[in-house]
């Protein structure tokens, strides 16, 4: 008999803990269940309008359609702006690598005068306000006929991808054994081909994840690009804001069309990077 | 001595390497930069020193209560971005099944941007949207709610981006404090809370103002949220809003760039501000030497 009231109170006990921590939980389950559902929610509604025939106080729309979206295509032209965004995107992306993978390496390996006083001046952007800089830029760009041309886009990008390239790929750098380069200038490589054969081969998850962390940041850039970009000369997301600050000209499915077209490739960017990671875990990792 | 001359000679020609990033950052970052400070000191058109533009701003109230109006909009919505992402990331640490997937949803709006996320909101919070008919429907409200095209559209856009940055730094951070510590605490005799509050807050409150601080900085900067689902006439009208305005409607390059350095003053002071609070208290490694 007692044996089975103690079994029983174990049980009552046990079953007791496991509501206190079911409980003690919840609100935190509560918390980031709604904060996803209003994420999802706002996702598939952006989706759902696009394709919709109209849709007004209702759950569902009414119907479904793609002429929004081919219309948006056709009108807005977004082939074109999407074409220039990845063609300055990408030519920046390469540039900025080339440029800062030397810089990068003497700040892993070397010591000199201001050294910190220099790796801040390449953290300095992300501590001020983009327009403190990105105003005069503007200014000066109008005055040398740089502003709404492929070019200027192309440079102003760079303005975030040195700064950003630098930043990870000093670790990167700073984390590959030094003994290896130095076995290699003493087996009497010159320093250039040390550098082309020894460190970029080692370097190359860095590079890649640097690549792509700063073509996602260049593709998402706006301030600048918002300043220095004429009407024929815009990116896509600069193109999506201005037809949408423009607020009440298009129909919303119209609007939704849009931002899908500048969704899709973000997602795809994700997904791509997201994938390339791994990969390059896996890789290293053997 | 020889080996030392040419070490003193290869110094100097490797830190030449340093240039190829170095002059792209100072002709396109900080020579405009300084040529803007000049550009405040300058009335539009005009030629001489002056304090115009300062002047104007703290007179205009157009100018002067960009201030206020960034300031009661981004400290808010700050502090309700970190209690949120924390208790978020404290109850994702640790083994949870389908952590990558939650941990991916969380951070999905910093990948969509401030862009997307505004037009998501439009979509989903308007009157007649889901989350409206969501309220409506379990009876917590009798009629739709006004959540966009006012001070609350950017409100929430803030939030929702802020929690996904915070998130995605807390993330790192959290991942980084060893366990033992506090399971020590427990084996001690502490309850959960006690834990919390005497071992793993102290562990990582430094970070946790770092991140706070970094995300101040980004939204005080708040510009295409204000524009589209705020009221950029009113209540958000920030910032960038009268910058942007300046310099792209009257061409006044000088005032628009006076207000990104009050911005910029804004921001130094807030940085300054959690500095301060951040001081008070242990600041120091929170992994274990191994």
């Amino acid at each position: 008999m007692r044996g089975g009231s103690g079994i029983r109170r174990k049980r009552r006990y046990k079953w007791r803990r496991g509501l206190a921590k079911f409980l003690k939980a919840l609100p935190f389950w509560l918390l980031i269940g709604g904060f996803i559902l209003i994420i999802l929610g706002m996702t598939v509604t952006v989706f759902l309008s696009a394709f919709s025939t109209h849709w007004f106080g209702t759950v569902w729309p009414a119907g479904f359609t793609v002429s929004w979206f081919v219309k948006a295509w056709s009108e807005y032209n977004i082939w074109l702006y999407f074409k220039l965004s990845l063609e300055t995107t990408l030519i920046a992306t390469i540039i900025s690598l080339l440029l800062s993978v030397p810089g990068a390496y003497v700040f892993a390996r070397k010591d000199f005068p201001l050294k910190h006083v220099l790796l801040g001046l390449y953290q300095l952007p992300f501590m001020l306000p983009e327009l403190a800089y990105a105003l005069p830029v503007t200014a000066i760009f109008y005055k040398l006929g740089l502003a709404e041309t492929f070019a200027g886009l192309v440079i102003v990008q760079l303005l975030v991808g040195i700064p950003f390239s630098m930043v990870i790929l000093i670790p990167f750098i700073e984390a590959l054994d030094p003994r290896l380069e130095m076995a290699a200038q003493s087996l009497g490589a010159n320093r250039l081909r040390m550098f082309s054969r020894i460190v970029v081969p080692q370097l190359i998850p860095g590079i890649t994840a640097s690549a792509i962390n700063i073509f996602i940041r260049m593709f998402g850039a706006f301030v600048v690009i918002l300043l220095i970009s004429g009407p024929r000369m815009q990116t896509l997301n600069v193109m999506v804001f201005s037809v949408l600050s423009a607020t009440g000209s298009q129909p919303q499915p119209m609007l939704d069309s849009l931002t899908l077209s500048l969704m899709l490739p973000l997602l795809l960017f994700t997904f791509l990077s997201m994938w390339v990671s791994r990969w390059l875990q896996r890789r290293v990792g053997k | 001595m020889r080996a030392n001359d040419s070490d003193k000679g290869r110094f100097q020609k490797d830190t030449l390497l340093l240039l190829p990033s170095l002059l792209p950052l100072l002709l396109i970052f900080l020579y405009p930069l300084i040529q803007g400070l000049f550009l405040t000191l300058h009335k539009n058109g005009a030629s001489g020193f002056t304090l115009y533009n300062y002047i104007q701003f703290f007179k205009v109230r157009n100018f002067f209560n960009t201030i206020p109006r960034t300031l009661i909009l981004v400290i808010p919505s700050s502090i309700l971005e970190m209690v949120l992402a924390f208790a978020m990331a404290y109850h994702l640490r640790g083994p949870v099944r389908g952590k990558g997937l939650l941990n991916g949803l969380i951070m999905f709006p910093l990948t969509l941007g401030p862009l997307i996320v505004a037009v998501g909101m439009i979509d989903f919070f308007k009157p007649d949207g889901w989350f409206n008919l969501l309220l409506i429907h379990v009876g917590l409200v009798s009629r739709p709610l006004q959540l966009l095209y006012n001070f609350w559209g950017t409100f929430i856009s803030l939030t929702i981006l802020g929690i996904g940055f915070i998130f995605s730094n807390l993330v790192g951070l959290m991942d980084s404090i060893d366990p033992s510590f506090e399971q020590a605490a427990r084996s001690l005799g502490a309850n959960g809370f006690q834990t919390f509050v005497k071992v793993f807050y102290p562990l990582i409150r430094s970070g946790v103002w770092n991140i706070f601080a970094l995300n101040v900085i980004m939204q005080l900067a708040v510009y295409s949220s204000a524009i589209i689902v705020g009221n950029p006439a009113s209540s958000t009208r920030v910032f960038s809003v009268v910058a942007f305005e300046q310099a792209m409607q009257y061409f006044n390059y000088n005032m628009a760039e006076t207000i990104a350095v009050v911005m910029a003053i804004v921001q130094f002071i807030c940085l300054g501000v959690v500095h301060y609070i951040r001081k008070k208290g242990y600041v120091g490694s929170a992994s274990t030497f191994k």
